[in-house]
């Protein structure tokens, strides 16, 4: 087993459960507590991708989502100013208990199929091919300008409707006056 | 410049969304019903376009256009239903909007920009551009259906819309992950070239996973049984016009997509050895969207829930119709019904009808719709009532409407090609046909029959709203007598829905490396992996044990049948 495999392990592990402990209790009930953990998620993520040597695609992780992201879910979060008493308590209720039951039974129905597909696979024969500059500055740039052209300026497109969208909806409150 | 005029229909409708709003910037307040027309005008230009460009044969030269596009008959013909919907959503906006307190003219800009994206996802080919048309006009759907700001009821739906609609999106991205895992490839033509050469990859798991993620995720926006409970609260809550731009047009987009994504994937044989094949999942929520559908339909009072329930419903017939394929061109391969793009047509037609009806009741922000309100409403304003009996009668199904016509069409088509598997799900189909005319029916009696108790809906003065319910009605009657043209124009996009065959040249790949596929299953599978093309109709009677037998020689290399236990979904 190579050092590469452990500090995969490890990362892929503990994003896993950051992404697990934003939803669940304990630390999903409180706002800030599930945004701390969604940081470690950000943050392992970036790992992975330093392991792929997609240094470009790793810092822009850390800067957009466990910088700006993170910090605006922050301040929204403070904002809000959220009390205890606001969040109401944990109640166990019928459909909550169905939903554990229906997760539970897909999580043991996946993790049966997985086995089946783990056994079959043949980790020497399946090698990852990844080009030298794989998520450099270079190869990202030359992606987003020439085959996925398209897709860039859609996003462009999206974010405009986004910022509209935002508008439109913050706005609310005066009763559309301008 | 050939390749610019070629996909022109987008580039218009986004112009005209920012052209409409540089042009709210400098209309004065309560002088905003212009822009409706500005958008009108846009809509029809590119609808133009986009007719001129069907005729001729499209080839896109760069390769970045022609990697993501298929311009082709299918694109055309749904891209016609989104911009006819959006074009008589704006013009019955023009007089809504403003007599519910919303001023601003961002809505015409927003839908415009939700035009483009419903374009954009009909004829993507590529998963990414998919993704995005459907998130740009899901995201200004949401923004439009919150855009009522003295309204609690526009509020909620904006927000259960976001909400379920935010995690639709999350289960088409995995679906798009797990294909990208599975083949290395984001192109559809490229996904089911690899999956029909080398199977379905180490882990079938991934493939059949992502389709059927992929029907939930569309599931939800076409609103089928169980993901529709969001729609009779949005379809509600949300202004009108909206709720018909999104009951016609987006119902349409995201059936172009399912029929065109779920089809040209299932000429690989994906489901070997597994009791669930997306077929049976698209029957599933057929039969539970009609069922559902129509009977929760009888017990609704007001008028926009009884017609989010009754689209609901036509939901489920159009399921059926995906589920039931037909031969392409006398092939042994499946594509999509003749009969499908002509019934979503129809409906937008008469569902833009009928809601625009009710676009124009209302005063002073009013916005309850029951049945007492519309009470009568046939005696004192006969323009809307005629209106309103048109589409009702479309959607209901009865001649001479054009509704009849599609259902009639898509019934037949379905047992023509599927005789026996296809007669007991037309039979349940029709049975609940039956049940729908009551709750059609009623409102038509509320709206000619009876009296009002208290105080009626008032019906606004608006000439555009009335010019778009006159194109509506001339447009259901003339598809119920004189359809000939646009059957034609069905087939000719039901022909085209599944994507070159994957033994077709391949596209270059992407310029990034991908994770390749493993190589254990390079090689083509001996046997059967290229002859067949199944469809998604599963022989009847046949047993699992049979099916796997005749399955087992395609299956991949190393996987045991018998070892594979159940699958998770029954």
């Amino acid at each position: 087993m190579s050092a590469e495999l452990v500090v995969f392990g490890i990362l892929a592990v503990t994003a896993v459960l950051g992404a697990l402990a934003v939803v669940l209790p304990p630390f999903g009930r409180n706002p800030l507590h599930a945004a701390i953990a969604l940081l470690t998620t950000f943050t392992c993520v970036a790992g992975l991708m330093v392991l792929l040597s997609a240094h470009l695609i790793a810092v822009l992780q850390v800067l957009v989502y466990a910088g700006a992201v993170m910090v605006l879910f922050t301040f929204i979060i403070m904002l809000l100013n959220l009390r205890r008493e606001d969040l109401g308590g944990f109640r166990i209720t019928a459909w909550k208990v169905v939903g554990v039951i229906a997760v539970v039974a897909v999580a043991v129905k996946l993790g049966v199929l997985v086995a089946a597909g783990l056994s079959a696979y043949d980790a020497a024969s399946a090698s990852v091919v990844v080009a030298n500059d794989f998520g450099g500055v270079k190869s990202v740039g030359m992606a987003l300008l020439t085959t996925y052209l398209v897709p860039f300026e859609a996003t462009s497109l999206l974010l405009l409707v986004a910022i509209v969208g935002a508008l439109v909806v913050a706005r609310r409150g005066d009763g559309g006056a301008e | 410049m050939s390749d610019l005029l070629s996909i022109s229909p987008m580039l218009v409708t986004a112009f005209t969304g920012l052209l409409v709003m540089a042009l709210d910037l400098l209309a004065g307040r309560g002088r905003k019903g212009f822009l409706a027309w500005v958008t009108a005008g846009g809509f029809a230009v590119a609808g133009v376009l986009a007719c001129l460009l069907w005729r001729t044969p499209v080839t896109l030269a760069q390769p970045f256009l022609a990697n993501v596009f298929a311009l082709d008959a299918h694109g055309w013909f749904f891209a016609e239903i989104v911009l006819l919907s959006g074009g008589l959503a704006a013009l019955l906006a023009a007089d809504h909007l403003p007599e519910q307190g919303i001023h601003g003219g961002e809505t015409y800009g927003l839908l415009s920009f939700s035009v483009t994206g419903a374009i954009l996802l009909i004829v993507a080919t590529d998963l990414v551009t998919l993704f995005l048309g459907l998130e740009i006009m899901s995201l200004a759907l949401y923004v439009m259906a919150a855009s009522k700001a003295s309204s609690a009821y526009s509020a909620e739906a904006g927000i259960k819309y976001f909400l379920l609609g935010g995690v639709a999106s999350a289960f088409l991205l995995l679906t798009v992950a797990f294909l990208y895992g599975a083949t290395g490839h984001l192109g559809l033509v490229d996904i089911a070239r690899d999956l029909v050469t080398k199977g379905s990859g180490p882990d079938p798991l991934l493939v059949q996973g992502a389709m059927v993620l992929l029907v939930v995720a569309l599931g939800f926006k076409v609103a089928a049984v169980p993901f529709h409970f969001w729609t009779p609260d949005v379809y509600e809550g949300a202004p009108t016009p909206v709720t018909a731009f999104m009951a016609g047009a987006v119902k349409a987009a995201a059936f172009a997509v399912l029929a065109r994504v779920v089809l040209t994937l299932s000429r690989a044989p994906l489901f070997v050895g597994v009791d669930v094949t997306p077929g049976d999942l698209l029957l599933g929520l057929s039969v539970a969207s009609m069922v559902v559908g129509n009977v929760l339909g009888i017990v609704q009072t007001n008028v926009k829930r009884i017609l989010a329930y009754s689209s609901i419903a036509h939901a489920g017939y159009l399921l059926l119709g995906v589920w039931a394929t037909q031969s392409l061109a006398g092939t042994a391969a499946r594509t999509l019904n003749d009969a499908v793009p002509f019934y979503l047509l129809t409906h937008a037609v008469a569902t833009v009808g009928a809601f625009g009806v009710l676009a124009l009741l209302g005063r002073a922000g009013e916005e309850d719709m029951s049945l007492d309100r519309i009470a009568g409403l046939g005696r004192r304003h006969p323009g809307l009532g005629l209106a309103l009996l048109v589409s009702i009668l479309s959607l209901a199904g009865l001649p001479p409407l054009g509704g009849f016509l599609a259902k009639f069409n898509l019934f037949r088509q379905i047992l023509i090609e599927n005789p026996s598997v296809g007669l007991p799900w037309v039979i349940l189909a029709l049975l609940m046909s039956v049940v729908a005319l009551y709750y059609y029916l009623r409102i038509l009696v509320y709206v000619f029959f009876k009296e009002p108790e208290g105080e009626p809906a008032e019906a606004i003065h608006s000439t555009s709203g009335g010019i778009a319910l006159g194109i509506a009605a001339a447009l259901t009657l003339v598809l119920g007598v004189a359809p000939g043209a646009f059957l034609e124009a069905s087939h000719t996009a039901a022909q085209a829905t599944v994507l070159a065959a994957p033994t077709a040249p391949a596209v270059p790949p992407a310029s990034v490396p991908a994770v390749a596929a493993t190589p254990r299953d390079a090689t083509p599978i001996a046997g059967g992996a290229q002859a067949a093309s199944p469809s998604l109709v599963r022989p009847r009677g046949e047993g699992d044990a049979i099916r796997m037998l005749r399955d087992t020689r395609r299956l991949p290399p190393g996987i045991d049948v018998q070892r594979l236990p159940a699958p998770p979904l029954h």
